[in-house]
C-alpha cells in the first residue's frame, strides 16, 4: 500500500553537528544521512563542514575527505570515482546521482545526501540492492540464438548496431530504478526502468533471436505496464540515458506483433 | 579474541576471487567444465575496474587490413622490452582470434565496419610486419567503453550459466596447509558481518593491480591488489613488482584515465609551443608509440620548461582537429569525461594530460594455464598447487616491463579462460576434499580482529596518504638509487607506524573503515615489494627507468626478480630466467634488440 | 522473508496480458475526444428547443446512437483508469480484489442506466 510518512522507527532524526575546519575560508555543510544497523534507534541527520579550497571537485571527493579527516565511520559505496562503475549512486540535494560525477558548485545551498530512496537501507548510504539485481537477473541478459553459430563474428551493420546505443551504457547504478514512483509502489512485481532498458537492449540487438520469448516474459500488468511515463527515469539518469523511450519501444514491439 | 566470530563453511570445486574480467571469464569456464564453482567479490561484479577500460581488446583479426598473430607477437615481446616469456606470449596473442570472436557471440556490442565486421583501431606499439610496416588497426573496440561492453557481457554469461556468487564478501587470507598447498580462502561477509570459510580444490586470485598504492592513478579506489598483499601473506613471491606502468593522458588534476585510442584516433600530444613533440622521439610512430616510451617523453618536455599550464607541469592532447562525428562515435565517453573532469570541451580545446599510474605488470607468478608458481630449490617453476591467478594479479609473464594497451583486456580473457580450462582438465567434480588444517582461520581472525579493535593514535587514511605519497614521489616515471633509497626508508617508517593505528568503528556490518584499514595494509605490502625491487634493479626495461643507470643490461638483468615480502616489511629477492622460448614452432623466438618507436 | 530474492522477483510468474488493457485505454481516450465534444455540441443544441424539443431532437437515430457510443467508451474508459489507479496504490489483496469489482460494476452500472435512459426517450 502507497506510504505517505516515514513508519515511526524510520524517521529521520537531527543527528550530530561535527566542528567546523580551523581557518577555512570556503566552508560548505554537508547533511548526511546514518544510521547504523548494530544500534537500535532512529537514522538521523549528521552535519559536517568541509573546507571547499581543500577538496576536490565532487560530492564524492567531500564525502572521501570527510571519511578520511572527520569520521571514520560515514559509510557509503565508491569504486571507480569517473561515473562508469555505478557504485556511488545516492540521493544528493534532492536528486539521484552518482556522487562522483556531481560537482559540489552546482548545489546551491547545504548539501544534503540520503540513500536511494526505497530501497532497505543496510548502514548510513549503503542500500540493500539485492532485488533489482534478481530482477535484472530475471530478463535473461545474455544473447540467445537458435541459427548456427558462424565460425567468425555474427554481422550486424552499423546501423544495427547503432540500434543499441543509448542502452549497453547503462552501469546498474539504479538511479532511475528508485526513482521512479510506480517502482516505489510495486517494486516487487513491477521490473522498473533500469531492468527494462536491459531488457529492451536485447530486444533491439539484431543478433539476438528471443525477441518473441523476451516479449512474452515482459506482457504482463506488473512487470511491464506499472510505466505510467513519469519520466523521473529519464530526468534522472547521470549517464544521460533515456529507460522511458526504451519502455515505450517495448509497448510498441507488443502491439506490434498483435496487429 | 574479544568477540566470537560467527564461521561458516562452504565447500566448492573451485573458488575465484574477484569478478573482473578474468575472475568472471574464469568462473564461465569453470562453471562450464561442470566444476561447481563459487566466485567471490567485494564489489558487485559490473563494479569492478574492468568496467573503466576503454580502448579495446588487441586481436589479429585483420578486419581493417592485413594483420598476423606473428606481429601481434614481435609486439608484444618488443613492448615488453623483451622482459615477457615468450611461449606465454604465443599463447595469448593466437588465442586472442577465437577469445574474441568468442565474446563477439556472448553478445558484445563491438563497434562495427560498414560491412558488419568488428571494428578495431590503431593502438600505442601495434604495428605491422615486425615493426616494419605501417601501425596495425589491431585493438577491438566498442566505442571508448570496451571494458563495460565486456565486464557486462561477462557478468551476463556467468548469469546465464548460474554461477554462484557471493557479493560483497571481502576476502581476507589464503588457507595454506603445512605442504604449502592452497585449501580454500577466508572471507568476511559484509552484509551481515558473517566469516566464511570456503575450502576449494582450487583458489583462482583475479584480484586484480594495486594502483592505489600510488597517489594519483588511474584506478579505482577497490584496486588495493588483496590476492597479491594474501600471497605474499602465505610466503609466496610477487614478479616483477618494479615494473609499474604510467598511463601517457590521465586527466591533469583527476587523474581519470583518457584512453590511448584518442590518439589512436588520430589525437595529437602538444607542448607549450604547440609543438607534436613525440616527432623527436619516436620518429616512426610518434603519438601511438608505446607508454613507457610517451609517458618518459612527456615527463622529459615537462622538465625541460616545456610544459603547458601555469606551472608548465602538464602536456595538452589535442582532439580538436578531428572531425566532431569521430568523437560521437567513436569517443563519446572521452568527450564526457572531458567536460566533467577537466571542464574542456574536446571539440574545441585540448585536454590537459600528465602521465598517471595505470598498471602492475608484476603480480603473482603463474605459467601460461595460470597455476601459481614459485621458487623450490633450485627451480622456479615450481607448480603451487591449488592455487591459481590471473588478470592483472597475475604475472604470467606476457607484458614484461611495460604492457601495450588493449593487451589487458586480452590477457584477461584468455588467462581467464585458460585458468578454467584447466580446472576442467584436471578436477574431478565433488570429489572429496581432506578436512582443513585446525588453524585454518586462526591467522586471518587474527589480523581482522587485531585490526578491528586496534586503539593506537594514527588513522589508517593518514598512513595511507604518507604511503601513497612515498610511491607518487620516490617511484615514479624516472628513478634514482637515490630517490628508491629514500623511498625505502619511508616505507620502513610507514610500516612500524602500522603497529599504531586506531579505528573508530568496531562493528561488523559494512564497516568500510575496518575494510580500507585491511586494504591499506594490503597495499603496504605491494609498495614495499615494488619499491625494494626497483631500487635492486640496476637497470633500465621498460617502464622501469633509471636515471643512474638509463642502458637495458640484457647481460646481468635479463630475468625476472621475485620478491618476498614478510609481515615485518622485510623482502628477500630471487630470480627467474626469462622465457627465451615459444610455445610452437609455428614462430621462432624474437632474440632481444635495441627498441625503437 | 525467507524467500529468495530470486523467487520474490518471480512471483507468481507473468500474466500474459496488460496489452489489451494498455491500448484499449489509449484508443478510449482518443476516442473520448470527438466523442465528448460532439456530445457537448450536441446537447448544447439540444437544450435550445426546451424539454420538448430537447426530446425530440435527442430522440434522432443518430443523435441517440452518438451519446449511447460515447455513454459506453466513457464508462469503459473510466473503468480501465480507475483500475491502474487501484493496482498502483492498493495491495491489501481483500480490498483491491473488492475494489476493482466494486469498480467495474460501477462502470457497467453507468452505462446501464444511461443506455436505458436513452431508450427510455424513444
Amino acid at each position: 500500500m502507497v506510504e505517505f510518512t516515514l513508519p515511526r522507527n524510520s524517521q529521520v532524526v537531527k543527528g550530530k553537528e561535527h566542528l567546523k575546519p580551523k581557518d577555512a575560508k570556503r566552508t560548505k555543510t554537508f547533511k548526511i544521512y546514518r544510521w547504523d544497523p548494530d544500534k537500535s534507534g532512529n537514522p538521523r541527520l549528521d552535519t559536517y563542514h568541509v573546507d571547499l579550497d581543500k577538496c576536490g571537485p565532487m560530492v564524492l571527493d567531500a564525502l572521501q575527505k570527510i571519511k578520511g579527516e572527520q569520521d571514520s565511520t560515514l559509510t557509503y559505496r565508491r569504486s571507480c570515482r569517473e561515473g562508469v562503475c555505478g557504485s556511488c549512486a545516492m540521493n544528493i540535494d534532492g536528486r539521484n546521482t552518482l556522487a562522483c560525477t556531481k560537482p559540489i558548485d552546482e548545489i546551491k545551498g547545504d548539501v544534503k545526501i540520503y540513500p536511494l530512496p526505497h530501497m532497505p537501507v543496510v548502514k548510513d548510504l549503503v542500500p540493500d540492492l539485492n532485488v533489482p539485481y534478481a530482477q535484472y537477473a530475471m530478463i535473461e541478459p545474455w544473447m540467445k540464438t537458435e541459427s548456427r553459430m558462424p565460425e567468425r563474428e555474427r554481422r550486424q551493420s552499423p546501423d544495427e548496431r547503432e540500434q543499441l546505443d543509448g542502452l549497453w551504457e547503462c552501469i546498474l547504478c539504479f538511479c532511475c530504478q528508485t526513482s521512479c514512483p510506480s517502482y516505489w509502489w510495486n517494486g516487487d512485481r513491477y521490473l522498473g526502468p533500469a531492468v527494462l532498458l536491459q531488457a529492451y537492449r536485447w530486444i533491439a540487438d539484431s543478433r539476438d533471436e528471443a525477441t518473441g520469448e523476451r516479449l512474452d516474459a515482459l506482457e504482463d500488468p506488473f512487470r511491464l505496464y506499472r510505466c505510467h511515463t513519469i519520466m523521473s527515469c529519464t530526468k534522472t539518469c547521470p549517464k544521460g540515458l533515456n529507460p522511458a523511450k526504451a519502455i515505450a519501444e517495448i509497448k510498441k514491439k507488443m502491439v506490434e506483433r498483435s496487429v | 579474541m574479544t568477540q566470537a566470530y560467527t564461521i561458516i563453511d562452504h565447500t566448492f570445486d573451485v573458488v575465484v576471487v574477484g569478478a573482473g574480467g578474468s575472475g568472471l571469464r574464469a568462473t564461465v569456464a569453470c562453471v562450464e567444465s561442470g566444476l561447481n564453482t563459487a566466485c567471490i567479490s567485494k564489489v558487485f561484479p559490473t563494479r569492478s575496474h574492468t568496467v573503466a577500460a576503454q580502448g579495446g581488446i588487441a586481436s589479429s583479426l585483420g578486419n581493417m587490413g592485413p594483420d598476423d598473430w606473428r606481429w601481434h607477437m614481435y609486439d608484444t615481446v618488443k613492448g615488453s622490452d623483451w622482459l615477457g616469456d615468450q611461449d606465454a606470449i604465443e599463447y595469448m596473442v593466437r588465442e586472442a582470434v577465437p577469445s574474441i570472436i568468442e565474446l563477439e557471440h556472448y553478445g558484445v556490442p563491438f563497434s562495427r565496419t560498414e560491412d558488419g565486421k568488428i571494428y578495431q583501431r590503431p593502438f600505442g606499439g601495434m604495428t605491422t610486419e615486425f615493426g616494419q610496416g605501417p601501425a596495425a588497426q589491431r585493438t577491438c573496440a566498442a566505442a571508448d567503453s570496451t571494458g563495460h561492453a565486456i565486464l557486462h557481457t561477462l557478468y551476463q554469461q556467468s548469469l546465464k550459466h548460474h554461477a554462484q556468487f557471493f557479493v560483497e564478501y571481502f576476502a581476507l587470507d589464503l588457507i595454506m596447509d603445512e605442504e604449502g598447498a592452497c585449501r580454500g580462502v577466508i572471507a568476511w561477509n559484509l552484509a551481515d558481518g558473517s566469516i566464511h570459510r570456503f575450502r576449494a580444490q582450487r583458489v583462482i586470485l583475479a584480484t586484480g593491480g594495486y594502483g592505489r598504492a600510488y597517489f594519483s592513478c588511474t584506478a579505482a579506489h577497490t584496486c588495493t591488489g588483496d590476492g597479491n598483499a594474501m600471497a605474499l601473506r602465505a610466503g609466496l613471491p610477487t614478479q616483477d613488482m618494479e615494473f609499474v606502468q604510467f598511463h601517457p593522458t590521465g586527466i591533469y588534476g583527476a587523474g581519470v584515465l583518457i584512453t590511448e585510442g584518442v590518439r589512436g584516433e588520430g589525437g595529437i600530444l602538444r607542448n607549450n609551443s604547440g609543438e607534436r613533440f613525440m616527432e623527436r622521439y619516436a620518429p616512426t610512430y610518434k603519438d601511438l608509440a608505446s607508454r613507457d616510451e610517451v609517458s618518459r617523453s612527456m615527463t622529459m618536455e615537462i622538465r625541460e620548461g616545456r610544459g603547458v599550464g601555469e606551472r608548465g607541469d602538464h602536456i595538452h592532447l589535442d582532439l580538436t582537429h578531428l572531425d566532431p562525428n569521430v568523437i560521437n562515435k567513436r569517443l563519446p565517453g572521452i568527450a564526457k569525461h572531458a567536460k566533467v573532469f577537466a571542464g574542456v570541451d574536446v571539440t574545441k580545446q585540448p585536454i590537459p594530460v600528465i602521465p598517471t599510474c595505470h598498471y602492475n605488470m608484476g603480480g603473482v607468478q603463474t605459467n601460461f594455464h595460470g597455476e601459481v608458481v614459485t621458487m623450490q630449490g633450485d627451480d622456479p617453476h615450481a607448480v603451487v598447487p591449488g592455487l591459481m591467478a590471473v588478470g592483472e594479479a597475475a604475472c604470467v609473464s606476457v607484458h614484461g616491463a611495460n604492457r601495450l594497451g588493449s593487451n589487458s583486456l586480452l590477457d584477461l580473457v584468455v588467462f581467464g579462460r585458460a585458468a578454467g580450462l584447466r580446472c576442467g582438465a584436471e578436477l574431478t567434480p565433488g570429489a572429496t576434499q581432506a578436512e582443513l588444517p585446525s588453524t585454518a582461520n586462526d591467522r586471518a581472525l587474527e589480523r581482522l580482529d587485531r585490526t578491528r579493535h586496534a586503539k593506537g593514535e594514527t588513522a589508517p587514511s593518514a598512513l595511507r596518504e604518507e604511503m601513497q605519497r612515498t610511491m607518487q614521489e620516490c617511484a615514479a616515471v624516472f628513478r634514482t638509487g637515490d630517490t628508491l633509497e629514500e623511498g625505502v626508508q619511508r616505507l620502513t617508517t610507514m610500516w612500524d607506524k602500522k603497529a599504531d593505528i586506531g579505528l573508530a568503528d568496531r562493528s561488523l556490518i559494512w564497516n568500510s573503515e575496518l575494510m580500507e584499514a585491511l586494504e591499506f595494509d594490503n597495499l603496504s605490502y605491494q609498495a614495499v615489494a615494488t619499491m625494494k625491487a626497483a631500487r635492486n634493479r640496476t637497470e633500465s626495461r621498460g617502464a622501469h627507468s633509471r636515471e643512474d643507470y638509463n642502458q637495458r643490461d640484457d647481460k646481468d638483468w635479463m630475468k625476472h626478480s621475485l620478491i618476498w615480502v614478510n609481515d615485518e616489511g622485510k623482502a628477500k629477492i630471487d630470480y627467474r630466467p626469462v622465457k627465451l622460448e615459444t610455445m610452437t614452432k609455428d614462430v621462432e623466438v624474437f632474440p632481444p634488440q635495441k627498441r625503437v618507436y | 522473508m525467507s524467500r529468495s530474492f530470486e523467487g520474490r522477483v518471480r512471483g507468481l510468474g507473468t500474466a500474459h496480458e496488460g496489452l489489451h488493457h494498455w491500448t484499449a485505454q489509449r484508443l478510449t481516450a482518443v476516442a473520448n475526444i470527438p466523442l465528448i465534444a460532439v456530445s457537448l455540441l450536441l446537447l448544447c443544441k439540444a437544450s435550445k428547443g426546451g424539454y420538448e424539443g430537447a426530446v425530440a431532437y435527442i430522440g434522432q437515430p443518430l443523435v441517440v446512437a452518438w451519446f449511447a457510443l460515447t455513454l459506453v467508451v466513457a464508462c469503459y474508459h473510466a473503468a480501465l483508469g480507475l483500475q491502474v489507479v487501484i493496482e498502483d496504490y492498493v495491495s491489501g489483496k481483500g480490498a483491491k480484489f473488492a475494489l476493482l469489482f466494486l469498480v467495474r460494476f460501477l462502470a457497467a452500472l453507468g452505462a446501464v442506466v444511461g443506455l436505458a435512459s436513452l431508450i427510455s426517450l424513444l
